[in-house]
């Protein structure tokens, strides 16, 4: 399976627990890029609500999922349009 | 021009949120139309939608005990926080009110008779109305409302928005100052508190403005029924001077606006009375102004 | 006897029949549940005798002793808690903690998760304008930020007296706030005005009413003549009217000054004996 599409599949898995629905189905990820060489992908994260009390929770389960890939080393993920995206960010690079 | 979000809140039910937003709704162009009181939303009445897509909504889930493998030991009901866990008829059973579904009874249960199932609580729709597309929802009575359904008419608005380019989301609010008025407040750029000139409609106009101030916003005032109290509405407009709150309408008491309502029409759809629709048009036009200003 | 005074939609009266009955009835307590926005107090006006801090108990990690096994966060419901192993971090979200316990029970390391105190409310205590001797008005008072008062609704529920008589102002809406506060009464009074909103909401209350089976009564406010909308709406139900409260300016004037509402017009207080009628009878039947 192409690589790409393994990604959104495993995005599809990621719920939101308030809105019971994936973040792939939402439209919670914007800007998705692949680089198969480098083993790589780097996505922007955008949570349901600007102060959505969940948006540290899901970005660091979005990594994480994604890391599980057995063709993915290298995870840059960006929260964006977030009151915590600061810290978010700043928490994902610690992961 | 991006994407702004305009929303209606009183902290006291009934000063004339929802009838104000509709009013509002027939006035601002290129808007998409959101009702977040998921509770006991009103707006359809005004508005009188045709819904073009409907979706249930998930919410937490309950637990359920099965009485084949339940040997009664007692171990859920000594250890649930929110008295959830009864004994009625001799049998062990969950009331799915109180029931937080917080899952500890399904932890601890030591014969794993406990399990957690899945709610529906409601369901949200698109529809189409006169005066622009509408988003809002319906919170089945006695479910948790915990903003979770607002944040989602709430998003699908905005994505809905974004779609067409709309201006604005305006947005009529619940009543509180609970966790659904917090999600209502979440990415608003603009609240308009409705109040009314009494006791009650101050306190709680200070409680919803503080509440707001946890969000950076712009608020507006508005003082429906001014004219029943004219030292109330002194005091009122004196508070919102002195916490940065702009006031752009006084509406007078006049049974014709509940007419008008029990006709499910706004009050600028009322053609022998002038006055009271030059009342709303001065209100959308001190806000356009502001908005347009900024 | 417990009276939960409801609506459904805010503003229809739910604070003014709850301190006309209060004011009108013999011996019976005025108890505001409504803990996001009391409102009873301004009426009642009552000499505060008890402040009681309302706590909610959430978790302390202490990261010396915690293995970062992440059992806290994979079992919290509410995904209020979430470890980062590789940095040893734990990240508490305490707007998302709804005091369960699951943390607690689940953690594996002695000491490494203990609960502790948050306070997030009050209930008072005090005695209303009837001068009694002992306390007869009880509000819960949710802070701002809070996400949900039903914890203070459900305490102050365990603190009321099986053998005393009471009027509780419960919360607008339909949802948990007001299933709490309903759950534990024997009458609901449901208060309407003859308006589509007020009938759209009743007619959501009316089905968690019916749906918990509490004997109930509707009592429509700001009534006026030629308007039935609500008689037609109560007939089609099967719903008793208690009564009707009039459409009345000086009654409004007096509500928006805080004065009290019962000398406020003779048709008031007649209006509200001819409730108080009807209630006694039903409340019989129970």
């Amino acid at each position: 399976m192409e690589l790409k599409k393994k990604i959104i599949n495993k995005l599809k898995e990621i719920i939101d627990p308030e809105l019971m629905e994936d973040v792939w189905s939402l439209k919670l990820i914007k800007d998705l890029e692949v680089d198969k060489n480098n083993k790589s992908v780097s996505l922007k994260f955008r949570p349901t609500a600007y102060h959505c009390p969940l948006g540290i929770q899901i970005a660091m389960n979005i990594k994480k999922k994604l890391l599980q890939i057995e063709e993915i080393d290298n995870v840059n993920l960006k929260v964006v349009d977030f009151i915590m995206a600061e810290k978010a960010n700043k928490y994902l690079e610690e992961m | 021009m991006s994407l702004k979000q305009l929303v209606v809140l009183s902290g006291k039910g009934g000063a004339g949120k929802t009838t104000l937003t509709a009013t509002l709704a027939k006035m601002f162009k290129n808007k998409v139309i959101v009702d977040t009181d998921v509770d006991a939303a009103d707006m359809f009445i005004l508005m009188k939608p045709d819904i073009k897509k409907e979706k249930k909504f998930k919410g937490k889930s309950v637990a359920e005990i099965n009485q084949n493998k339940c040997t009664k030991c007692g171990k859920c009901k000594s250890l649930c926080r929110f008295d959830a866990i009864n004994i009625i008829n001799d049998k062990y059973k969950i009331n799915e009110y109180m029931c937080d579904g917080c899952h500890l009874c399904e932890i601890a249960c030591p014969v794993d008779a406990i399990k957690m199932e899945e709610q529906i609580v409601g369901e949200w729709y698109l529809s189409d109305t006169k005066w622009g597309k509408m988003v809002h929802a319906k919170l089945y009575p006695g479910a948790e409302n915990s903003g979770n359904l607002v944040t989602m008419v709430k998003h699908q608005a905005k994505l809905l928005a974004e779609n067409m380019d709309s201006n604005y989301l305006l947005i009529d609010g619940p009543p509180g100052i609970g966790c659904p008025v917090n999600s209502t407040l979440s990415g608003a750029d603009y609240a308009i508190l409705v109040t009314e000139p009494t006791q009650s409609g101050l306190h709680d106009l200070k409680r919803i403005y503080e509440t707001s101030r946890f969000f950076d916003i712009k608020n507006y005032l508005v003082i429906n029924k001014f004219d029943i109290n004219e030292e109330m509405t002194e005091k009122i407009i004196q508070y919102s001077r002195s916490n940065n709150i702009k006031m752009i309408g006084k509406i007078p008491y006049d049974k014709k606006v509940v007419e008008a309502l029990v006709n499910l029409k706004t009050p600028i759809e009322l053609n022998d009375e002038i006055k009271l629709k030059k009342v709303f048009e001065k209100i959308f036009n001190e806000l356009i102004c502001d908005i347009e200003k900024r | 006897m417990k009276i939960a005074v409801a609506s459904g939609k805010g503003g229809t009266g739910k604070t003014t029949v709850s301190v006309l009955l209060y004011e009108y009835l013999d011996n019976y307590s005025y108890v505001d549940m409504d803990v996001e926005e009391p409102n009873g107090h301004i009426f009642v006006k009552p000499a505060i005798e008890k402040v009681e801090d309302f706590n909610k108990l959430i978790p302390n990690i202490n990261e010396d002793v915690c293995t970062f096994c992440g059992k806290c966060e994979k079992n919290c419901p509410y995904n209020a808690i979430s470890i980062i192993e590789s940095s040893k971090k734990t990240l508490f979200f305490e707007d998302l903690c709804q005091s369960c316990g699951v943390c607690s029970y689940v953690c594996p390391v002695d000491k490494a998760l203990i609960e502790k105190n948050k306070k997030i409310g009050v209930i008072n205590y005090g005695k209303g304008f009837k001068n009694s001797e002992e306390i007869d008005f009880i509000e819960g008072i949710l802070n701002i930020g809070e996400p949900s008062g039903v914890p203070i609704i459900n305490k102050i529920n365990k603190k009321l007296d099986s053998e005393k008589n009471y009027i509780v102002d419960a919360p607008p809406g339909t949802t948990c706030p007001v299933v709490a506060t309903i759950e534990k009464v024997d009458y609901v009074i449901l208060v309407t005005e003859p308006t589509p909103f007020g009938i759209n909401d009743l007619d959501l209350t009316l089905e968690v009413v019916r749906e918990l089976k509490k004997p109930h009564g509707l009592i429509i406010n700001k009534n006026t003549e030629d308007n039935n909308l609500a008689d037609k709406y109560a007939k089609k139900k099967n719903l008793r009217i208690l009564g009707k409260i009039p459409y009345d300016k000086d009654f409004a004037v007096s509500y928006s000054r805080g004065d009290s509402l019962l000398d406020s017009s003779q048709r008031i207080q007649s209006s509200v004996k001819k409730i108080g009628i009807n209630l006694n009878k039903y409340l019989k039947e129970i």
